[in-house]
């Protein structure tokens, strides 16, 4: 085995140093050799060395190619014809191989050339320079960018590169989103990497010098980073942001100087402060923790194994040494391997725990829904008649501390998937800043409650929302400087973004002081787009949620803020399907309002406990408005609307519940039973269930195969005593209502 | 050398860099210059057409130049390409990894038309 291994390097090696495919295979089975089993732990050094030199080969980092080639075969022709006995004397001076190579054989004949390729070939640079006035080996490395290799001369190129460059540097935002909400998303790390490698790769063939200095070093921090020599922090990120705001300016400023055809672009100051910044941080940047480990010396204090006299001693002559702490007591029989190799072990353990641990959010998902599941068993048992008629004392005791164990848990382990929203909050900041630069109006962005803790599930889902109002809110709300001026306003609009607990809710209020909503444009645009007729009446509230029906714009132009009417639709879309509900409130000169409320987790739902017939089900509570038992008077039957409720002067049309899950009532009258008051769109409901049972948290269980896709039923849910109930989907009882004829 | 008559393969996801790419192709007297912009398209076009050269960005998304490669040499049909490989300075030390994967040669952006050209010397066929 070993030999036809070595037969095989030794046939590897017959081409010259150019055969980069030959090397190729060598390495290849050098790596095959060390893993034979008899492969001789003596000829490890050889192995290292073969591996360097064949490295420096075609890293063309070595200096006399041939020469370390010729090692090469030395080194492999001595293993072969010895079997390795003979060490063939690592290191040798270069003098020494000379003679060597005289005994082997003349390499040059092997690496041949084609010489006058290349003299045709140099004379043909892309700017007539003749290339790199380098033959041979070594060429490559040469960056030209520091040279003198261009004017800009293929302007369609240039304007090309200026477009695509900021094609992927408007990609760069939303990845370094997904960073920080993972830092160790490679393929988000990868995705920020590539623009700026690209782009520096294009900019040094196009000799710009600052937008290839830039890309470098942004690129580099964001290399180091892939192979996870740098964590990705919010400083990082930083960073990496600015360069690429730095590198849109350079475009900017290199479209500019394209126009003029005056091909003389500054170095521009920024860049280098940019750059002295990056740098110092790499320079600076700590031990991936930032916490203080104990030593391995305090630590074999602390167990008695060594004084504190001996042991500063004996760090004292380490530095003189040169070796480590634990080395040297060993050495000097201060103490054993065994304790050395404890303390190390523990240093080790305390980094660990210093450091906080990641958890794949499916698992905490599973806890979550595991200790809800703890939750209801505990109160099934509870519950349980048999257990309810001891009368004992200790246990009645025992109940009340189980079950401040387990509301506990179910705390925590609900607090673990919360994250504040701070962060998603800040990205508004440069997103503002943004807008109201390219839009010349004047915008201040005012926060509260950042420290507001979200799902971390939600956190990505509100983000793009959040992008929406904000642009609607600066595009559409807020003036221009003069209009504000002559309205007696401040010059500055105000966008205030806050985030508030309220109950099992979050909610998001986005709110302008921008000239407010226009009612009567936004209706005569609705029914334009015939969202909705002529002769509907709608009240105020209604007519502003129209904004956010999908293809809806009430800006004629099209607008560089907020683009081509798409997105507020998005807001209503996203916003929904992390159940949550979405208001509009507006003053015309005064300003506009969103309101976002979301459930706090997307695990629990805070729900009303209904029962149809046997059934009970469950409605969550922010689809409701109210509830109410109405009066006889008030049940009335429209001509081609059907069944109506007239509730404080609105009609609503009346859903029978039990006819849109196929369930038998107790009771056929509105005005014996209990009407939920819904809205859904623009419109609101009023569902008849037979009475309400109790509110509840309930945690919601998704359900599997052909059942999921059942409209009206958007999970299941296991209540107190142990019964499933399911949960009701308002939007889609509506849709079958709309469907089925009223 | 003619090279008027071979066919190359540009796969670069960078469309500015295919065009400089080509652009110094053609000052090498290429003719047949084809494009792909990832990997996954470099091998749709593999298996339809004959290539005699590839030149191939490192990185790229979906499917790296490594990957290319590496497909590339695990079919019988290219085994023997020229393939070349565009790297960065930054990136040099991975070459080795592509080496081990048997690239024909590789080249450090950013380059000019006459080191392309010796690289293509040096791993073209010679008539």
């Amino acid at each position: 085995m070993m030999e036809q291994i070595l037969d095989r390097l030794v046939n590897g090696v017959i081409e010259g140093p150019e055969d980069l495919m030959g090397m190729g295979e060598c390495l290849n089975l050098l790596d095959e050799l060390e893993g034979n089993p008899e492969f001789p732990k003596r000829w490890e050094g050889n192995l290292a060395e073969l591996r360097q030199l064949f490295n420096r080969i075609i890293l063309e980092d070595s200096k006399d190619p041939d020469v370390d080639w010729q090692r090469i075969r030395t080194i492999i022709a001595t293993l072969h014809a010895n079997g390795g006995t003979e060490e063939p004397h690592p290191g040798k001076p270069p003098a020494e191989v000379e003679k060597d190579l005289q005994q082997v054989g003349d390499p040059h004949e092997t690496s041949a050339t084609l010489p006058g390729l290349h003299d045709q070939l140099h004379d043909r640079g892309p700017n007539g320079s003749g290339g790199e006035g380098q033959c041979g080996v070594g060429f490559g490395g040469e960056t030209p960018v520091d040279g003198e290799m261009t004017e800009i001369q293929d302007p369609e190129l240039l304007r090309d590169f200026i477009e695509e460059a900021r094609e992927h540097l408007s990609a760069i935002e939303l990845n370094m989103l997904a960073l920080e909400a993972n830092p160790s998303d490679m393929e988000a790390i990868n995705a920020v990497f590539r623009p700026f490698h690209s782009i520096k790769g294009v900019a040094g063939f196009l000799n710009l010098k600052d937008i290839h200095h830039l890309s470098h070093e942004v690129e580099n921090l964001l290399d180091a980073a892939r192979s996870g020599n740098l964590s990705i922090s919010d400083s990082v990120i930083d960073i990496v942001l600015q360069g690429s705001d730095i590198l849109k300016v350079l475009l900017n400023e290199l479209e500019k100087v394209q126009n003029q055809e005056s091909a003389v672009i500054p170095a521009s100051p920024v860049v280098s402060q940019f750059l002295d910044r990056v740098r110092n941080f790499k320079a600076e940047e700590p031990s991936p923790e930032g916490t203080p480990v104990r030593r391995v010396g305090e630590i074999l204090v602390e167990r008695g194994v060594v004084d504190k006299p001996t042991l500063e001693v004996v760090i004292e002559r380490t530095k003189s040494s040169g070796k480590k702490l634990g080395e040297e007591l060993i050495q000097e029989g201060l103490a054993t391997t065994r304790e050395v190799s404890d303390a190390l072990r523990e240093q080790r353990r305390a980094k660990d725990s210093a450091a906080s641990v990641r958890i794949d959010t499916q698992k905490l998902d599973n806890l979550v829904d595991m200790v809800g599941e703890l939750v209801i068993a505990q109160s099934m048992v509870l519950q349980n008649s048999e257990v309810q008629k001891i009368k004992d004392q200790k246990l009645q005791k025992d109940t009340v501390q189980l079950n401040r164990i387990t509301a506990e848990l179910q705390r925590i382990s609900m607090s673990m998937r919360m994250v504040p929203i701070k962060n998603t909050f800040q990205k508004m900041i440069r997103l503002v800043r943004d807008l109201s630069k390219k839009s010349g109006k004047e915008v201040a962005l005012v926060m509260r409650g950042e420290e507001t803790e979200i799902d971390r599930n939600m956190v990505e889902e509100i983000y793009e929302p959040l992008v929406h109002m904000i642009r609607n809110a600066v595009d559409h709300g807020i003036e221009k400087p003069g209009e504000r001026i002559q309205q007696g306003k401040e010059i500055t609009g105000t966008i205030m973004l806050a985030a508030e607990q309220k109950g099992g809710n979050i909610v998001i209020d986005v709110q302008d002081d921008g000239k407010g909503l226009d009612a009567a444009r936004i209706r005569a645009k609705g029914i334009e787009r015939g969202i909705i007729s002529a002769d509907d009446q709608l009240d105020e509230k209604a007519i502003y949620e129209l904004i956010l029906h999908p293809g809806f714009s009430t800006k004629d132009e099209v607008t560089d803020v907020s683009g081509r009417g798409v997105g507020m639709d998005v807001v209503k879309k996203n916003v929904e399907a992390l159940r949550g509900k979405i208001d509009i409130f507006s003053t015309p000169g005064k300003g506009t309002h969103f309101q976002v409320k979301l459930p706090l987790t997307m695990a629990i739902i805070d729900g009303m406990v209904i029962r149809i017939g046997e059934e009970r089900y469950v409605v969550p509570t922010i689809a409701m408005k109210e509830s109410l038992r109405p009066g006889k008077e008030a049940y009335v039957t429209v001509q081609k609307k059907g069944e109506m409720i007239k509730v404080r002067e609105t009609l609503m049309p009346l859903i029978r519940l039990h006819k849109a899950l196929g369930v038998t009532p107790k009771y056929e009258n509105p005005w014996e039973a209990l009407l939920l008051v819904v809205t859904e769109g623009k419109h609101s409901y009023c569902l008849l269930a037979d009475e309400i049972v109790g509110r509840q948290e309930v945690v919601i269980k998704s359900l599997g195969g052909s059942l999921r896709k059942l409209v009206g039923i958007s999970g299941g849910a296991i209540l107190g005593d142990g019964k499933v109930a399911l949960i009701i989907d308002v939007k889609g009882v509506v849709s079958i209502y709309e469907e089925n004829g009223k | 050398m003619a090279y008027k008559d071979l066919t190359v393969l540009i796969v670069d996801d960078f469309s500015t860099m295919r065009r400089i790419m080509r652009n110094i192709l053609r000052d090498l007297e290429f003719k047949n210059i084809l494009e792909a912009e990832d990997g996954t398209a470099a091998v749709g076009i593999l298996e339809k057409q004959p290539v005699d050269l590839v030149i191939s960005d490192w990185n790229m998304p979906k499917m790296t130049g490594l990957d290319l490669l590496k497909h590339v040499r695990s079919n019988d049909k290219t085994k023997e390409l020229p393939f070349l490989m565009v790297t960065a300075e930054a990136q040099k030390e991975n070459v080795v990894e592509a080496v081990k994967a048997k690239v024909s040669n590789y080249i450090v952006k950013p380059f000019t038309a006459a080191t392309l050209g010796e690289k293509l010397a040096k791993i073209l066929p010679q008539e």
